[in-house]
Formats: C-alpha cells, structure tokens, sequence
C-alpha cells in the first residue's frame, strides 16, 4: 500500500507491506526500503524499531486525519490513500464554503441568501471557549445558502455559508 | 484542633478547581459533593466526588450560574457548606448571602467584604483610606471626555481607561496621547456596556514596564490576618496569565515586606475573612501599587502551597469553620522556588486561538515536585462551553532555574494528542535568556515576541511513518474478511498476525 501522508513539514510518499520477519517494509519518497517493527502501545502512542532503535511516536489516526505530538507541538496532518482518493475526486470545489475548524456557538449572522460577498468580508461570527471567531468569504461572489442560524451550536467541519463564485 | 470542620461540602464548580477542592474535602475526612452540566456529565470532578447532581444544561448561566438550583442541590444532598472555587459564584456577594441565609456555611469572604472589593472605584477609595498605595487616578466613574481630558493632564500620560465594573482585560484601553482620548473613552464604555451592563469607566495612570505581583493573604474570623509571600504573574497573553512563579524573581526584599504589610492592612480594611490575593503593579520605577483584591482561591495557588507548605484549601475549609489560624506570621517562611504552567486548548503561533478538541492522546507528566491539577482524563472532548484551560502543571525546584529546568522536563513529557496546547509556547519561552534571567513585564509576550520564538514543527519522518503504518493495519483489518480473505492461505496468515497484534492494541 502506498500513502500520501501530508503533516507541517511537507507531504511523503509512504509505501507500507507486510513483513514476513513482523513488522512492515517502509519506503519514504520512493528510497529503500526499511524494515520497521513495533506496535501500538497506547490510544494515540506507538512504538517503533529501525535498526535496532526504538522511539516513541505520538500519533493517532481518525479517518484521513492524524492527530499527533512532536517536541511539544500538536501536529495535524492527513493520511490519503491516493487510490481512494482518486475515487473522491471530482467532487465540487471547495473554496464557496466557509466551514468551521472547531465547534461553537454562531453568535451573529452578517449576510442572507442572494447577497454579493466580496473576499475578506465577514459573514458571521462563531464563539468558541469565550472567544468570538469571525469567519469572511474566501471568494467574491453570492450567498447561496446560510446553513445555520444566530443560537444554534455547530460541530467542528460544520459548512456555515456556501457562496457562489461570481 | 477540629479536623473535620464540615460534615458535607457541596462544590460549585467544574474542572480542575472543583477537583482541587474535592481533594481538600476528602483530605478531611469531609464527604465532597458535585455539581455538573450536561457538557460534564462524564467529568472527573464527577467522577472523584461521593455524589454528583444535574444542574442543568451546558451554557453556564444555564448551570454553574444557577444560585438557585445549586442552593436546591445543597439542601437535597444535605450539605452544611458551599465551596465555590474561582470564577462563576465565587465574587457574587448576593449568592453568598443566600447560602448564608440557608444556614449554611459559605467557604469565603462575607458578602460585605466581596462587595466592598467588587466595585472597583469604591474599593479604590477604601484602600487609599487604609495607606494601600494605589495607582494614581480617579476614584470616581467618570463619563464626560472634557473630564478625562484634564485628569489625564493632571497625572500624565498615558493613562488607562478601564471598566468600573470590569475584569478579564475587557474595557480596557492604554491611551498615549491626549488627541485619542474622546475615541478610546467611547469605546471603552461601550465595551464595558456589553461585556458588564455598567458604562462606569475609570482614568488611571499607566504604570510602565510593570510586572504584575500578587501577595496571598489567609485570615481567621478572630482578627488574625497573615500573608503566604507573593507570586510573580507578569507573563500574560490577552491579559491573562498563563506563568506563575514563586518567589517573585524582581522583588527586593524591601518592597516584598512592604507590599505584604499593604495586602494585610487591604485584608484588614474590609474585614475580610478565608484566602484572598491583592493584586499589584510594581513599576520599574520599584514603586508598587494596588490593583484589586480577588477575594476567593487564585487558580495560581498551588505554587504558593508548595513554597510555605500551606495548604490553601484545607486552610478555607478550618478558617471557614470558624478556627482560629493555628501559625503566626513568623512562623512562615518559604523554600524554594515554584513554577505554575496554565495548559490551554490554544494554538500560539495563531495568536493563542482556543482550539478544543478531542484528548484522543492524554498522559500527565509525573516524577519528583511535579504536580498536575486538571480536570480532564483520556479520550474526553475539551469542552466548548468554559475556559479552555486543560491543567495547571506546577513544578517545585530548590531554586529558579532548577525550577525552570524540571519544569521543562515535564513538559516534554506531557503527552497531548488531538488538540493544540501551550507547551510549545512555553517551551519555546524557556529558551528565551530574558525569560532565564527573570528580566520580564506584562508587555513580555508580543505578537513580536512569538514571531521571533515560536518554531514550526519538523523532522516529523517518524510521525508520518507511524501515521502511514496506522492506516496500513487499519485498512488490512478491513480487508480480511473481504476480497483477501479469498487468497486463502495468506489470508488465514494476516489474519492470524493482526489477532496477535490487536492482543497489544
């Protein structure tokens, strides 16, 4: 199998088999390949030989995103199986739809359906943990659909506003 | 010596701090009584407490701010007193009535001593009464620009305007010219109309370069009234403090000693009752002067434990039962030097946005003077609905950079995954030669600063390994069974190696 893992510090190419001896053969970027033997010790914490070294690796994996820990930093990245993802492609563009990270309280919505947006222009404001997040057009153009209202609770992903390229 | 003052304490609180004081409670003997919304109802505190009740749903004035239904809770559960941690009730003199016209015991100020110190203009005014240096500026709300034109002029530039009524840096504005003054004085009221229903705005001259210093008083129902030394906040984000150390590293002992006597006399002045901190600016000038008194538990009390050995909230618990303090002042010292660490669900290098989440991965760091108080465990979702503040890390060292140094350690140690944190921020500011060197003021943490300091994450080869080989086994495990199963022979082989496997997952 080969994954496309992208993560801060740029996108690999990780081929993972079986091996016979336990463990997997790994190749990075296409290189040689290396015998990596371990397992999962813990919910989100795996442990990992090469050559004889073992290191603790910080990772949990939820669907296409992993979630995972390096010196400290909360490290965020995907894990696509470009043969699936080949399958998914083809679907709408994203860039009208103005989603929210991380879920909150819509506090105030700014525009309704059948109003021109121009780019940086704020369409409602989402408060999180005390903190209120304004969310802009990423794209001039309309407003197709408001999917939510002022009140309402929203969850992490959650398409806020969708816009009609102009 | 009574040591089990109560028989029953009810804790109006969640997180960290309701655990906290659940700790203290039991420590007792007392029996500890919880409190939660619908967004807690798997909480620790929940789950440490002998009993825990529903008070409602999970926005806080629909729970954690419902006096009524927690004074409903206290008498169903048959509590003899009421804890109210920090934050939510703690500072509402009204809800400390109440549960003292129940007949209970409320662990806390009298309403009259919360009140006095809650409006903070009035507060002003008694404080400069009892010889508390205060800092230079109106003790009356004013509201007419042409007024704040002159008092600006009178004590000089910059001044600060801030809510009457405020906290939490809301209100707030710094003004360094006399031309901005009419604007900033319009948005600060209108802010402070928002954040508080009260517009009341009051001048003050802005102290340069100050560092923000807090002493810890505990006083008894008897008259006596001691200080536990001070704690050095300057480190703050937003206005908020996110590092807390013990002993102060700028504070000569001159101006400790007279800082504390102005925090006891503060005590004094409002006959004030349990543990309570007077807040401080010392000015590089060395002159100090008096912010505000929270009269409740600080959520930086731990490092002001683990240098006198005083345990605050078992010390709320027997001063509230009516005990005499069983130590005088001299009988104080401290030892050492402590560190707290604010653990937050936020993201620095975007500007310290909170980002909850899921704790997919969560490990406290332990070993020698490490203490981790915190309310959350494995696998919970960092809740949306409060503070986003995960743990207090709060380290003990024979001096300060030893201090720094295990402090360090257990950050590294600190296993997070599936939300963003502090730690690479404080990691990133114990590098920092200033930080090292205790030369620091509130100003210290810029957007500047966390440009120049805070690094990216790299070298992550190993986590996209790891990350790949997940998704491999993932994937494998849907498979057999499937289409592979029908290679017979290498199929019943995989799967017999993933059931080894799933054995250590």
């Amino acid at each position: 199998m080969k994954y496309e893992v992208e993560l801060p510090d740029g996108a690999r190419q990780i081929g993972v088999r079986r091996a016979d001896e336990g463990g997997w053969w790994v190749s990075v970027d296409g290189g040689a390949e290396r015998l990596v033997q371990g397992t999962k010790v813990g919910t989100a914490e795996w442990l990992l030989t090469q050559e004889g070294v073992t290191r603790k690796h910080a990772v949990y994996l939820d669907g296409e995103h992993v979630y995972a820990q390096h010196q400290g930093h909360a490290v965020r990245g995907t894990v696509i199986d470009p043969r699936g993802a080949a399958l998914a492609a083809g679907s709408a563009s994203t860039a009208g739809e103005v989603s929210t990270p991380m879920p909150g309280v819509v506090v105030r919505v700014l525009v309704a359906e059948g109003d021109s947006v121009t780019e940086g222009q704020v369409l409602l404001v989402v408060e999180a943990m005390k903190m209120e997040n304004e969310y802009t057009a990423a794209i001039d153009g309309t407003v197709a659909t408001v999917h939510v209202a002022a009140g309402e609770t929203v969850e992490a992903n959650t398409v806020l506003v969708s816009i009609t390229p102009s | 010596m009574n040591l089990r003052p109560f028989k029953r304490v009810l804790v109006a609180n969640r997180g960290e701090i309701a655990v906290r004081v659940i700790r203290g409670c039991h420590e007792r003997g007392i029996e500890a009584v919880a409190v939660y919304s619908d967004a807690d109802a798997n909480a620790l505190h929940v789950r440490v407490a002998d009993a825990a009740y529903r008070i409602g749903p999970a926005a806080s004035a629909e729970s954690y701010l419902r006096a009524d239904v927690i004074l409903d809770v206290a008498r169903r559960a048959g509590c003899d007193a009421i804890h109210p941690g920090y934050g939510f009730l703690s500072e509402n003199a009204g809800f400390a009535q109440q549960v003292l016209d129940a007949g209970l015991v409320w662990i806390g100020p009298p309403p009259a001593s919360i009140d006095a110190m809650g409006e903070k203009t009035a507060a002003r005014r008694r404080m400069s009464a009892a010889g508390v240096p205060v800092v230079p500026g109106t003790t009356e709300p004013v509201s007419d620009p042409a007024e704040v034109v002159r008092i600006a002029s009178e004590i000089g530039l910059p001044v600060m305007l801030k809510a009457a009524a405020g906290g939490g840096g809301k209100g707030m504005r710094r003004v360094d010219r006399a031309e901005d003054l009419a604007n900033a004085l319009a948005s600060a009221q209108s802010e402070a109309r928002k954040s508080f229903g009260d517009d009341s705005v009051y001048v003050e001259k802005f102290v340069v370069g100050p560092r923000h210093i807090e002493i810890q008083v505990l006083a008894d129902g008897h008259g006596n009234v001691v200080h536990l030394f001070e704690r050095d906040c300057s480190i703050q984000r937003r206005h908020q403090k996110v590092v807390e150390e013990a002993p102060s590293p700028a504070l000569p002992e001159k101006t400790r000693q007279e800082m504390a006597a102005a925090a006891c006399r503060a005590a004094e002045a409002v006959g004030y009752v349990g543990a309570g901190t007077c807040e401080f600016l010392l000015g590089a000038d060395g002159a100090f002067h008096f912010l505000e008194m929270n009269t409740r538990l600080q959520v930086e009390h731990p490092i002001t434990e683990m240098i006198t050995g005083v345990d605050l909230v078992q010390a709320q618990l027997r001063v509230a039962a009516g005990e005499r303090l069983w130590f005088e002042q001299s009988e104080l010292a401290r030892t050492g030097h402590a560190i707290e660490l604010r653990i937050y669900a936020e993201d620095a290098s975007s500007g310290f946005r909170p980002a909850p989440g899921p704790l997919h991965g969560y490990r406290e760091p332990t070993g020698p003077w490490v203490r981790v108080d915190s309310g959350v465990v494995e696998g919970m979702e960092v809740p949306i609905h409060y503070d986003p503040m995960i743990a207090k890390l709060v380290v003990w060292g024979v001096d300060r950079q030893q201090a720094i140094d295990r402090a360090g350690r257990a950050l590294r140690h600190y296993h997070v995954v599936g939300t963003h944190t502090s730690i690479p921020f404080f990691l990133a500011l114990f590098e920092d030669p200033d930080f090292r060197a205790g030369e620091y003021d509130t100003g210290f943490i810029s957007p500047e600063w966390l440009e120049a300091h805070l690094s990216a994450p790299g070298g992550l080869e190993g986590e996209a390994i790891a990350a790949a080989i997940a998704a491999f086994e993932r994937d494998s495990r849907a498979a057999v069974g499937t289409d592979e199963a029908a290679e017979a022979g290498s199929a019943w082989k995989r799967a017999h190696r993933w059931s080894t496997y799933r054995r250590w997952a």
